[in-house]
């Protein structure tokens, strides 16, 4: 048996989130100087700010969407509102950023309160402009769903990272009885 | 997490019930048939040693059909399977076949809740099937239910906790399973069982999304084991609903704190499962980099190399020397 080595499906993004895909447009988010990286950590204090996001591609008028969701809400253990919409970045030229978009579903600072959250970027290449347009909740999400209301294919890129409570420990509570 | 839980809870009793349908003929055998199998005697064998003999004689009999294809990932190791196929209780192990016989002949004396066909009754070790014996020792959750809601029977279902996690589309599969169930029974071949379940890989290997995929796919390739599960789990789910039940008051409680318990285990083997997919990731992806940047390192110092030999420019020679061309007296 061959181990699966991609980090999105070994950390179940693939799975939980998307289906798999292979990349093809280079994306970049970073929090101040700390780059995400699959699977690194961030503290609530650090993501207060939306991240800036650099993209990749080379015709100027190819558009991306850029979805932001945490699988894991409102706690892994218990999901009621897989996938909660934190950030929703539509027409996006190739080769530029976030801030060169239209800022659909302004960015929400994820506050996670009981376990560890991932938190999932991911790139879609767009048919053309003007044609994606936002949810009108941020919870229960779909992002395969959404990709394919607006024809946006399989995503081009993806990227996450954990987040847990500032004052976390590792996921574990503190009480002892749970239902 | 129902997708992650149906399928790190399955690995236990996905591992079980493949085991058992696997060895579906195998179990159908009497102990006397199986006994002449081995060519030895199974007495005074322990049950480990019987299983694990068993189970040798299945690995030749049967080519491996490879059902966790989808569910690799899920399970904590591919030779898991096969050994873990049936769970035990430590005490039970070490027992030989004839303690356990005894104990079995104990029990029905006490009158216990029968189960469905006559051949049970078997008054002598060697004309029970090896199914039935296994069920009767308490080793394996019980076989083949051709009923719907049947009692659990003398046994604790080891390793039913796991499933109850991943069923959360469970109660409108067991109505489809129940009809599937009742032709896997009548069809006892094993080509039989195994062509179905081959019907349903090809559905598999598509990307779909696991989540919902993993749900309707265990149902699908293990029948068994989810009749296996549906059987005991409805049976426990529906007691507080029947009112006017043989068993006491007292009995339900314990079932729900049996039951609590359960949900507990699964959910902390859930936790622990995620918690090794995160460290497993971020370890992938620390790795992905290092390789990406050492190649990256080889290509530019090898780059730096060409360039130093391509582009080197000659020293250029001073325009002007002083050199004495000659030298005068004067």
């Amino acid at each position: 048996m061959s181990r699966e080595t991609d980090p999105l499906v070994v950390g179940r993004v693939v799975g939980d989130v998307l289906d798999p895909f292979a990349r093809s447009v280079a994306l970049s988010v970073r929090y101040g100087s700390r780059e995400v990286a699959n699977g690194r950590e961030f503290k609530p204090s650090q993501v207060v700010n939306q991240p800036r996001v650099d993209v990749g591609g080379n015709d100027l008028r190819t558009f991306y969407t850029l979805v932001m969701v945490d699988p894991d809400a409102p706690s892994p253990s218990n999901p009621t509102l897989r996938e909660y919409l934190h950030w929703l970045v539509t027409d996006i030229p190739a080769t530029t950023g976030s801030s060169f978009g239209q800022e659909t579903m302004c960015y929400e600072n994820p506050r996670p309160s009981s376990g560890i959250h991932r938190l999932v970027f991911v790139l879609f290449q767009q048919l053309g402009r003007g044609t994606v347009f936002a949810p009108v909740w941020r919870q229960n999400f779909n992002t395969r769903e959404f990709a394919e209301l607006y024809n946006l294919g399989s995503p081009v890129a993806a990227v996450y990272y954990n987040c847990q409570r500032e004052a976390g420990s590792g996921g574990r509570r503190m009480y002892l009885f749970q239902n | 997490m129902a997708s992650q839980g149906g399928g790190g809870g399955c690995d236990g009793q996905h591992s079980q019930t493949q085991g058992l349908s696997r060895q579906g003929s195998l179990y159908n055998m009497t102990l006397n048939e199986v006994q002449n199998h081995l060519g030895e005697p199974l007495h005074s064998m322990n049950l480990d040693d019987l299983l694990k003999t068993v189970f040798a004689a299945e690995a030749n009999q049967l080519p491996g059909v490879d059902l966790d294809i989808p569910l690799d990932q899920y399970a904590s190791s591919s030779g898991l399977h096969r050994q873990g196929s049936i769970t035990m209780p430590q005490e039970l192990s070490k027992k030989t076949v004839d303690e356990v016989w005894r104990d079995i002949q104990q029990g029905k004396k006490k009158g216990e809740e029968l189960q469905r066909s006559g051949h049970e009754r078997q008054t002598t070790l060697g004309e029970m099937t090896l199914e039935d014996f296994l069920v009767k020792a308490g080793v394996v959750a019980e076989g083949i239910a051709k009923d719907g809601n049947d009692m659990i029977g003398n046994v604790d279902p080891v390793g039913n906790a796991d499933l109850i996690s991943g069923t959360q589309d469970f109660t409108r599969g067991t109505s489809w399973l129940r009809q599937f169930q009742q032709t896997a029974t009548m069809d006892q071949q094993i080509h039989g069982q195994q062509s179905l379940m081959g019907a349903y890989m090809p559905s598999r290997p598509l990307p779909q999304p696991l989540g919902a995929g993993t749900g309707p796919m265990f149902e699908a390739v293990f029948p068994e084991g989810q009749i296996n599960i549906s059987s005991p789990t409805m049976g426990a789910f529906s007691d507080p609903q029947t009112p006017g039940r043989k068993r006491g008051g007292s009995e339900d409680v314990a079932e729900k704190l049996a039951e609590r318990r359960q949900k507990r285990m699964i959910k902390n083997r859930e936790s622990a499962a995620r918690s090794r997919a995160r460290k497993q990731a971020y370890t992938n992806e620390l790795e992905n980099k290092v390789s990406r940047l050492e190649e990256e390192n080889e290509r530019l110092k090898k780059q730096k190399e060409l360039d130093r030999v391509l582009f080197a420019v000659p020293l250029p020679e001073p325009r002007y020397q002083l050199r004495r061309t000659s030298s005068a007296p004067f």
